[in-house]
Formats: structure tokens, C-alpha cells, sequence
């Protein structure tokens, strides 16, 4: 069958909106990125828009010259690769369970999953509990506790009853059992909501600092996201901790790090490896590309 | 590729690897015999602490004390983290052995809630067995007493970095308080601002006759975020007895009703009158902390009010653009009806506290107690401040302590530098003033703007340890406190930006009303309670 | 409560699949639910949950009698409802256009430029904000120098200017991030239903509008419930950092409020805190059952 190139004002319009919106999207990380670069104190005299003025890497030296950063990230990258592949798999498993209509208790099941996105005992209990389990001060405790979402639960459970029941009844009339229904069929057409739910898992991974800073004491175990965050605010209390034994005055380093500009810095580390990864998650969301394939 | 199989294989290994970095918390086994062990937890909030395996004071405080101390640094990032690093602590009954902790009124409160729930060592006993000298000791009961719990009236916090107030009054008088540009005044003629009114002179003639700074207008007084350092300049309109004009005290002492609304009144009146002229910045109810930092570097800013290190730093950057320029603290003009006005009260208190928690043994805690004695004594302080002898510190031509050329060349100046191999990080503060008294001077204490704000604020800081003063807050003023904070705030915030000079006193007059329905009425009568309790 | 339950071998490995979840939702969401007593408690963590004395409803009393709670609430539910109704169905409508491109390299390219503003913080969001629009900032200066206005606008702190500048960005900054659920329902619609409107001569915005918005049906009716329950709850972090004092009439919500009013750095805070969110969260519960049943009612499909 011949294409027949689709012609008119919409797409034009549409292309010419999104080329508008992108740059307004791009915009404040150029300005980011520029004061990354630009020396602290100078910085602060404003001015700097797209590009920096006085030049300087003090801010990322400040940053990667940490000696514990290292190891934080190695942390960061265990987290993100294991919770975010366990957690899709348990999801996906309770996922297709609670989308069939034959699972028992199924209504209870539901309620049990979403009652809790809206009750909660609060940190206390909660770190008691992790406490217990032994869970604190430990590795451990960034995916455990982590693994299931009622939210990622519900939302693959809505997108796997989209999936057309006669693909179901088919295999099932060839006598597949509920696991094969899940292995061969739900699971592989599931491509879009997995990878969606692989990125929000993985980059909750990535910028979590808060379980770190809560429930790990050492900082050797802490990930690069709660590291980051300590150098951050470190230097934003050492503008107002009197250390009242000798000061720098005429001391002074040649490029000074302020924590406005050491925000900055810290903004583009944090956020440029997950702008690296998502292009190879993005062929997930191509139209049609799952049952196409099946199809095909 | 989207193989189920695949999937599972990579679960299984998923599972299985954190056990190989699963790592708990492991106690150390009690040493048998030989010196006492005890690990001392140290809170850290913003500043550096000894590296492992780096620490050169450590070592040698337990060569000479006999006891054998074991660091573990406790970073805290915010003050929040540190609130909820104690509630979890205290809630799962694992505070450490040896804590040294903050001493605002929410850890003090919570230590004596978990004292009193048989979880800490009751302090009382102890302080005499700390060989402190008869002032030091004094102030230590002192402050043992305002830190004692509430409802028992036992103690399980030893103070620690405690306010000298000789020491306040006589050498750390260039706290905080508002700033003004030298050169402005020199230029036009002008001394430093004895009232209010001559502060407004002061201030409109940098407008009219410096007028502009690099071709940009001049800002003749600016303020930071949520009016910031706007209480120094209230300071000006409340007498020394006043307090921070919430409160009030009556003759005899106790506190009374009704906030001062007549000297309210003059400061927020004072301060709508330089809104609405234009003098102060008309951006100051949006203004953001880096466009604050924006305009203070600029030059173009003619008097603020904020803390010291500030001013050495905001100095430095516009001196970069016009070396004549200098702010500095001047001394502080009487508003009407003030005979003495004060830039700070600082009264009973810690900077820091120690705790003990009850799951260790009484020998552990005297150890404890044997190393903060010999820490507070000249020589332990000396060790705890500057180092060991030779190796960070000598004495220079005139018998006062100054760093040594090796120390200042590994260190650049810098203190965290110098507290990465612990040294000024073990400092206690007792008794603190004497040594400073010994120390050389340093770069900082050289500076013009250092030297000429301490002389223009010597005698201003307001330091009291009366009786009536050793009353913390009781438990209604905690739950209610912070709402009439809030409501005081927004109330000089509306009035400092109202359109008129009446809608200025009538939102003041709104004051008493809207502070006994807040409940100011019921904290004011514990207080008095607690007063004659504590007498 | 015993209902009959064939020992069908279907069911047994269903039930297995749920295990984990089960066992996970035991340990982590339960267990620690009992929490919620604080609410009613003069928390300490001293004494612990047993051991605190309890104080009724005195926490919620403190939280409702609060000067400006009325006019917090009112400000959280107006900006969260101007959020449903505005920025809710912009991400749809963005997710619906930017399914329409064709080429792929430019859409991908979109698709990615359209979240990096999720990634930066309000914090700085808010800091250059505030720069373009100071009375010294560009957008001022443009202003002035074209002669538009005598003199500089303080646009922030202008009340009625707040809930625009509030709406604009918050769709800037959420849009990408939150269309990406749409596209990927979108992906999963069958082509040739799009192949078979054209032929009978159904135009693009036609086949938008009754092939792709009708499919993802579902996941938008998902989520609007679920944005909806939590209307109590304006973002904030968005109004803590673009909020000022002169805007405080309109941008004050419940949550800015607590921090003011019930964080005084006492150990009541906590229990201030939890008062604060049992009361959000019961409300959202509520209306999410009354939500839910009304789905079931009419469209025969609700949440749960």
C-alpha cells in the first residue's frame, strides 16, 4: 500500500509549538550549566544568563575531590540495577495476578495494595520496624523496603487488563497454564508500562538522599544522591558556623566555592547520566511497536 | 530479548548479591583489662570533623587522661535531620554511650523526657567530679539547673561551650548588628547615627548626594529574605529590660501582659516611613537570598544588618571594586524613651551538651568525666584549641599562642583543614576565655572592619544570669510559642509595608488582641508560676 | 468468612504470585500503621507510642483554630483545583500532539528536552524566576527600555499575577515527566485501528480524538482520581520557593502554614504533624471512595 505523505497546516503547527516549548525547557538548564562553570563569588554579583563569565571548575573539583564520592556511587549504581530489576519483576508478577479476573479475593487484594498510598504510621514506626528487621545501617535498606509500589502495582495492573482477553483464551484453549499466560504473553506486551515503570524506579533510585540520611549512620554507605546532598548543606552551614579560631582573610583561594554556585554544579552531575540512559529506554515508546511485533 | 527466563536468572543473582554487602553494625567487645573504652559520638553540623586514622589530638588526650576514647563522627545536614536523628534514636532506646548534642530547647527537652524515662544517666552526682575552677564549676551548676527537667527537676545534661560573659561582653561584642557604609557617612560629613532620626538622615543623604554606584542607583538600607536583620534595627526602639519587646517585666520583676505597643509602634512606624520614601529597598517583601547576596556585592548598598563573618566577606567583595569602601558596625542608637539599648541578650546556656546513656557502666561514664575535667583545663583546652606543642602551635616573641608555619602551610587557614586531623574540633568551650586571652591575633582579628566594630559595640551585648532568668520554656509556651512568633512576624511585615502611616498603627493596634488569642495571656502566667518555682 | 474455594490449580499459582506482595505490604505498610495513634497523643519519642498521653482531638483543635487556616485551605484547594483543570489535561494533550510526530529523531528529541525541567529543583526554579522578574531584571529592563512602562513592575508581588505565574510553571516544569505514562499507553494502541480510520477518511485530529484519547481511557480516569485525592495538598515545594511574604494572602497553603505555625522546634511537632496528616489523608481517602463508587456506578469500572 502506498504512504500517502500527510500534508496541511497541523503538523507544521504542531512542530513549530513543540520547537517553542523545548527551548523553554532547555533554557534554565543552559543557565545551570553556565553558572556551573562561573566562579562562585562573581556569580553572585548576578548578570550571568547564558554563559559564565569568569571561568571555573572549582565547583566540580569541590565536588568530585570528596573521597568518599567514589564509593557512593558505586552504591548508587548497585541500587539503582537491583531495585529497579527486582522491583519490576515482583511488580509485574502482582501486577498480572491482581489484572485476572479468577485470582480469589481478588477485591480484598486491591484494597490491601491501596490503602496504604494513603495511610501511613509515619517515620517513627516505620524505622522501628526497619530497626527490627535489621534493616538500618545496612545496604539492604535501599531496595527491600523499596521494592513495591501501590502506585507502579495499580498502574501495570490497569494497563495489563487492556490487554485483549482473546489473546488469553486462545493460549489457554492450547492449555497454557496462568504462568505461561504470564511469560509468553502478558509480560512481552507489557513493554511500554515496564519501561515506564523502570524509569520512575530507576531515577527514584538515583535521586533518593532521603533513606541514606535517615537510616544509615556511616557515611561509607551512604549513596551518591545523600552524599551530595551533605557536601551541599555542609557548605551552606559554614557560611554561618563561627569557627572562632583563625579565619582566611588574605587567605583566600583564588576560586571561591559558594554554595549557590556548588547547587549548580551538583544540579548537572546529578541530572546528566539520567538524561545519558532514557534514549535507550525511549524505543518502548514508539506507537504500536509492542503488539506490531507480536503481530508480525 | 524480553525473555521471562532472562529475567528470573537476573532476580535470582539480584537477590543473592547484597548479602555479600550486607554489613551490620557491630559493637566492640569491652576490653578486658587495660584502660576504659568509650565511644564519644560527636554531632557535626556543617564543619569537619578528623579523618580515621588522621586524628593527631585524639592519640595524645588519651596518652595523657589514661582512658582510651573512641571517636564516631555524627554528621547532621540540617537542623531537621539532626530533630529526627534523636527522636529515632531515643524511640528505639539506642542512644549512644557518650553523646555530645545541641542544646536548643527541643534536644534538651527530649533528653530530659528520655532522663526521666530511666534511659540516661542523671548528671548531678558527676559535676562535682569535674576539677573545674570555682567560677567554671559555678556556671556548670548554673546551667545544670536550667537544663534540669521540668517535671523531676533532675539533671542528665552536662553542659558543654557555655557563654562567658566576660568573655561575650568583652571580645565577641561584633556579633550582630546592623552595618553601615564609613566612607558614605565620612563623605557627607556625617558621625555615626546616634537616633533614628539621624539614621534617616544618613540614609537619605547616600541617595541624594552618592546617588548612583557604576551608573545603577543607590539602596540606601536593604534587608534579606522575610525582612532578615530587621531585628537588629528593632533592637533600637526596646530597652535593655525589654527583651525582644514580647515579654515585658514589670517592676518587681515578673512578667506581665500586653507587649510594649508603644515602642512597636515607634519602630514599625520608623521603618514604614523609610518604605514608603523609598529608602528601604522597595523589592524587600520578594527579595530572594541570591539577589540579596546580588545587591550586597554590588557597592551599591549603603547599611544592612547581619552577623560578622558576613560583613568581613561582603567587605572583601566591594573593596575588590572600590578599595575606600568599608561597612561596619556602629553603635547602636537609642530610639525614644531607651536609656540602654542592647544588640544581644545572651543568657544561661550551652552551646553543646553531654549525655550518657544508661545502658553503660558507671566506670565508663566516670573515664567520661576524667577526660572533660582534663579537657577543661588550661592545658587540655590549650591541646583541644591549637594542637600539641611544636608539632601545630608555639609560643611567639610576645608569650602568645600562634600556629606553627608547618600547621598554617598543611592547613591554608583554613578551620575544617585544621579539624580534619582534630585539632579545634574536640573543644568543650569551658572556660574558653582564658585561653583566647593567651592566643596571638589573628588575620581576622587584624582586619579595619573587625577592629573599628568592636570598639563601636564594646558593652553592648547584655548577658543575665539573674534568678528569675533561669526559667526555659514550660510546656505551653513549647506548644504555643511558635504560632505568635509567626503572628508577630507577619504583623511587622504587614506594618513595615502598609501604604500609610495609619494603616501602620492600626495594624499595630491589632497586636494585643490577636496575642492573647494566640494565648500569649496562659504562657505569661507559667511563666510567672515557673519563676516563683525555680526562686 | 469462609467462601468455597475450588482447589483449582489456576488459582493456587495466582495466589502464589501475590505473595510477595502480600508479605512486602504486611511488613512495610501495616506493621508500622499503628503510627497513626499519634495523632491523638502528646507524642514523645521518649516515651514511645504506649506510653504518651493521649490528648483526643486537642491536636486537631490547635491545627483548626490556627489563624489564616481558613484562608490556607482555601489557597491549597483553589491552586489544586486550577491544577486539575489546567495542567492535568496538558499533559494528555501534550502526550496526544507529540504522538503525532513522525519523525522520529525529532520526536525523540522532544520527548527528552520536555523533562529535564522535572530535574531541576524549585529551588533554582524559583531563584531565576525571580531574577528575570526583579524590578532590575531583564525582563524590566526590556520593558522600560522599549517604553511600555514608566518605570519598573514588581510582578511578584502582585496577588493576582501569582496563581498565572503558579499555573505556567508548574505545566513547564511537569509536563514531559507526567506525559510519559500517556505515551506509553498510547504505544500500546493497535496501528491498524488508525489504518482502518483513515481509510474510511478520518482526519489526524479525528483519529486523535476517537482512536487515541479513547484508548488510554482508562489510565487518565486512573490518575485524575488519584490527583484528585490529594487535593489538599498543593505542591510544597513549588510554593515554599516561589512564594514571598507580599503574596502571602494567596500563597499560603496548609502545608507553608504548618511550617510556620506548628514547627517551633518543640517535641509537639510531631504530633502537630501527624494531626495534620491524618486530617489530609482521611480527606483524600473519602473522596476517593465516593470517587471510586461513582465510577462503578456509571462506567462499571472503577479504581478498585
Amino acid at each position: 500500500m502506498r504512504k500517502v505523505k500527510p500534508a496541511g497546516w497541523f503538523p507544521l503547527l504542531n512542530g513549530l509549538f513543540l520547537i517553542l516549548f523545548s527551548f523553554l525547557c532547555v533554557y534554565p538548564f543552559v543557565y545551570v550549566l553556565a553558572l556551573s562553570f562561573n566562579e562562585g563569588l562573581d556569580a553572585q554579583r548576578g548578570g550571568i544568563f547564558f554563559y559564565p563569565r569568569v571561568f571555573s571548575l572549582e565547583n566540580y573539583v569541590t565536588i568530585f575531590k570528596n573521597p568518599d564520592l567514589v564509593n557512593s556511587y558505586w552504591i548508587t549504581i548497585y541500587r539503582v540495577v537491583v531495585g529497579t530489576v527486582v522491583s519490576l519483576g515482583l511488580t509485574a508478577v502482582t501486577s498480572f495476578a491482581l489484572s485476572r479476573d479468577t485470582l480469589p479475593f481478588r477485591r480484598t487484594f486491591n484494597w490491601i495494595i491501596f490503602i496504604p498510598m494513603y495511610f501511613s504510621g509515619g517515620l517513627i514506626p516505620y524505622y522501628i520496624v526497619l530497626n527490627n528487621l535489621g534493616l538500618t545501617n545496612n545496604l539492604l535498606v535501599y531496595v527491600v523496603p523499596l521494592l513495591m509500589s501501590s502506585f507502579n502495582i495499580i498502574l501495570m495492573r490497569t494497563f495489563m487488563k487492556s490487554l485483549p482477553e482473546s489473546l488469553f483464551e486462545s493460549a489457554r484453549l492450547d492449555g497454557a497454564s496462568e504462568f505461561q499466560l504470564f511469560r509468553r504473553i502478558a509480560f512481552p506486551l507489557s513493554g511500554p508500562v515496564l519501561a515506564t515503570i523502570a524509569l520512575f524506579t530507576a531515577v527514584m533510585h538515583w535521586n533518593d538522599w532521603y533513606t541514606g540520611m535517615v537510616f544509615v549512620f556511616e557515611k561509607t554507605l551512604w549513596p551518591a544522591s545523600t552524599l551530595l546532598l551533605n557536601i551541599l548543606r555542609s557548605s551552606e552551614i559554614a557560611n554561618y558556623v563561627n569557627p572562632k579560631m583563625f579565619m582566611g582573610a588574605g587567605l583566600a583561594r583564588k576560586h571561591v566555592v559558594t554554595p549557590e554556585s556548588l547547587k549548580m554544579a551538583m544540579l548537572i552531575t546529578t541530572t546528566a547520566p539520567v538524561l545519558v540512559i532514557y534514549p535507550f529506554l525511549q524505543r518502548y515508546f514508539v506507537k504500536g511497536v509492542m503488539i506490531g511485533s507480536l503481530k508480525g | 530479548m524480553l525473555s521471562v527466563r532472562w529475567v528470573f536468572v537476573a532476580l535470582v543473582l539480584c537477590i543473592l548479591s547484597p548479602m555479600a554487602f550486607a554489613v551490620g553494625q557491630k559493637e566492640t567487645a569491652a576490653k578486658a583489662s587495660g584502660p576504659v573504652a568509650v565511644t564519644y559520638t560527636s554531632w557535626e553540623e556543617g564543619w569537619e570533623g578528623p579523618i580515621a586514622g588522621k586524628d593527631e589530638v585524639l592519640p595524645e588526650v588519651n596518652k595523657r587522661t589514661g582512658v582510651d576514647v573512641t571517636l564516631k563522627r555524627w554528621i547532621v545536614t540540617s537542623e531537621e535531620d539532626r530533630k529526627r536523628q534523636l527522636a529515632l534514636w531515643t524511640s528505639t532506646d539506642s542512644m549512644p554511650e557518650w553523646t555530645f548534642v545541641p542544646s536548643d530547647p527541643y534536644t534538651i527537652d527530649l533528653m530530659n523526657q528520655t532522663g526521666d524515662a530511666g534511659k540516661l544517666w542523671e548528671i548531678g552526682s558527676f559535676v562535682d567530679q569535674l576539677k573545674l575552677d570555682s567560677a567554671t564549676q559555678a556556671i556548670e551548676k548554673l546551667n545544670n539547673k536550667f537544663y534540669s527537667s521540668q517535671a523531676t527537676g533532675k539533671s542528665y545534661v552536662l553542659s558543654g561551650g557555655y557563654w562567658d560573659p566576660k568573655w561575650t561582653q568583652e571580645v565577641e561584642s561584633a556579633q550582630e548588628a546592623t552595618l553601615i557604609r564609613k566612607d558614605w557617612l565620612d563623605k557627607n560629613g556625617l558621625g555615626y547615627p546616634k537616633t533614628p532620626d539621624e539614621y534617616y538622615a544618613a540614609l537619605k543623604s547616600f541617595r541624594d548626594n552618592i546617588k548612583t554606584v557604576n551608573g545603577k542607583p543607590v539602596i540606601p538600607l536593604v534587608m534579606n529574605e522575610n525582612l532578615g536583620g530587621a531585628k537588629y534595627l528593632r533592637a533600637w526602639f526596646f530597652d535593655q529590660a525589654d527583651r525582644d519587646g514580647r515579654f515585658r517585666k514589670a517592676s518587681d520583676g515578673s512578667y506581665t501582659n500586653a507587649p510594649q505597643i508603644d515602642k512597636l509602634e515607634r519602630y514599625v512606624v520608623f521603618m514604614n516611613r523609610l518604605y514608603r520614601e523609598g529608602l528601604l529597598d522597595p523589592e524587600v517583601g520578594t527579595i530572594k537570598d541570591a539577589q540579596y547576596q546580588e545587591k550586597m556585592t554590588s557597592g551599591r548598598v549603603g547599611s544592612t544588618g547581619t552577623p560578622w563573618w558576613n560583613m568581613n566577606s561582603y567587605n572583601d567583595a566591594v573593596q575588590s571594586l572600590d578599595p575606600k569602601a568599608l561597612y561596619v558596625y556602629f553603635p547602636i542608637p537609642k530610639g525614644e524613651g531607651v536609656s540602654k539599648p542592647v544588640q544581644q541578650w545572651v543568657a544561661p546556656g550551652a552551646s553543646g551538651a553531654f549525655v550518657f546513656s544508661k545502658k553503660i557502666p558507671r566506670e565508663k561514664v566516670e573515664a567520661a568525666i576524667k577526660v572533660l575535667s582534663y579537657m577543661s583545663s588550661v592545658e587540655g583546652l590549650t591541646l583541644a584549641l591549637y594542637g600539641v606543642q611544636g608539632k601545630h602551635w608555639e609560643y611567639d616573641k610576645d608569650k602568645k599562642l600562634a600556629y606553627t608555619k608547618d600547621f598554617m602551610d598543611r592547613t591554608k587557614g583554613d578551620w575544617n583543614a585544621g579539624a580534619q586531623i582534630g585539632v579545634g574540633y574536640y573543644s568543650i568551650g569551658i572556660n574558653q576565655s582564658l585561653i583566647n586571652s593567651q592566643k596571638a591575633l589573628t588575620a581576622t582579628d587584624l582586619r579595619p572592619d573587625m577592629i573599628q566594630s568592636r570598639k563601636n559595640l564594646l558593652g553592648t551585648i547584655f548577658t543575665a544570669f539573674e534568678p528569675q532568668d533561669l526559667v526555659p520554656p514550660g510546656p505551653v509556651e513549647s506548644a504555643k510559642s511558635s504560632a505568635i512568633t509567626s503572628a508577630w512576624n507577619d504583623l511587622q511585615f504587614s506594618a513595615i509595608l502598609a501604604k500609610s502611616e495609619a494603616e501602620c498603627r492600626s495594624l499595630v493596634k491589632t497586636w494585643p488582641a490577636m496575642w492573647s488569642k494566640l494565648g500569649g495571656d496562659e504562657i505569661v502566667k507559667e511563666k510567672n508560676e515557673l519563676m516563683k518555682k525555680a526562686k | 468468612m469462609a467462601i468455597p474455594v475450588k482447589r483449582n490449580r489456576k488459582q493456587v499459582v495466582l495466589l502464589l504470585f501475590m505473595l510477595p506482595a502480600t508479605v512486602f505490604f504486611a511488613l512495610f505498610a501495616y506493621w508500622p500503621i499503628y503510627g497513626m495513634v499519634m495523632a491523638f497523643q502528646n507524642f514523645s519519642p521518649a516515651l514511645g507510642f504506649e506510653k504518651s498521653p493521649w490528648v483526643g482531638l486537642e491536636n486537631f483543635q490547635h491545627i483548626f483554630e490556627m489563624p489564616n487556616f481558613l484562608m490556607a485551605l482555601r489557597n491549597t484547594l483553589v491552586i489544586s483545583s486550577l491544577k486539575i483543570l489546567i495542567s492535568f489535561p496538558a499533559a494528555i494533550v501534550f502526550a496526544l500532539l507529540l504522538n503525532e510526530v513522525t519523525r522520529p529523531l525529532f520526536k525523540k528529541s522532544v520527548q527528552t528536552i520536555s523533562y529535564l525541567p522535572y530535574f531541576v529543583s524549585w529551588l533554582i526554579v524559583s531563584g531565576l524566576f525571580y531574577k528575570l522578574l526583579s524590578l532590575e531584571g531583564p525582563l524590566n529592563e526590556v520593558l522600560v527600555s522599549m517604553h511600555l512602562v514608566d518605570k519598573p513592575i514588581l510582578f511578584l508581588s502582585d496577588e493576582g499575577l501569582f496563581y498565572p505565574i503558579l499555573i505556567f510553571t508548574d505545566i513547564w516544569k511537569n509536563i514531559g515527566w507526567n506525559s510519559i505514562i500517556y505515551l506509553a499507553a498510547l504505544a500500546g494502541v493497535d496501528p491498524e485501528l488508525y489504518e482502518a480510520a483513515r481509510v474510511d477518511g478520518a482526519g489526524r485530529l479525528r483519529q486523535m480524538l476517537h482512536i487515541s484519547l479513547p484508548s488510554i481511557k482508562n489510565v487518565i480516569i486512573l490518575l485524575f482520581v488519584l490527583t484528585l485525592t490529594s487535593v489538599l495538598s498543593a505542591d510544597f515545594d513549588q510554593l515554599y520557593t516561589m512564594g514571598n511574604p507580599s503574596v502571602r494572602k494567596v500563597g499560603e497553603i496548609l502545608d507553608t502554614l504548618v511550617l510556620k505555625m506548628l514547627q517551633g522546634g518543640t517535641i509537639r511537632d510531631y504530633s502537630y504533624g501527624a494531626a495534620m496528616s491524618f486530617f489530609k489523608n482521611t480527606i483524600g481517602f473519602v473522596l476517593f471512595l465516593v470517587a471510586n463508587y461513582l465510577l462503578n456506578r456509571t462506567q462499571e469500572k472503577g479504581v478498585i
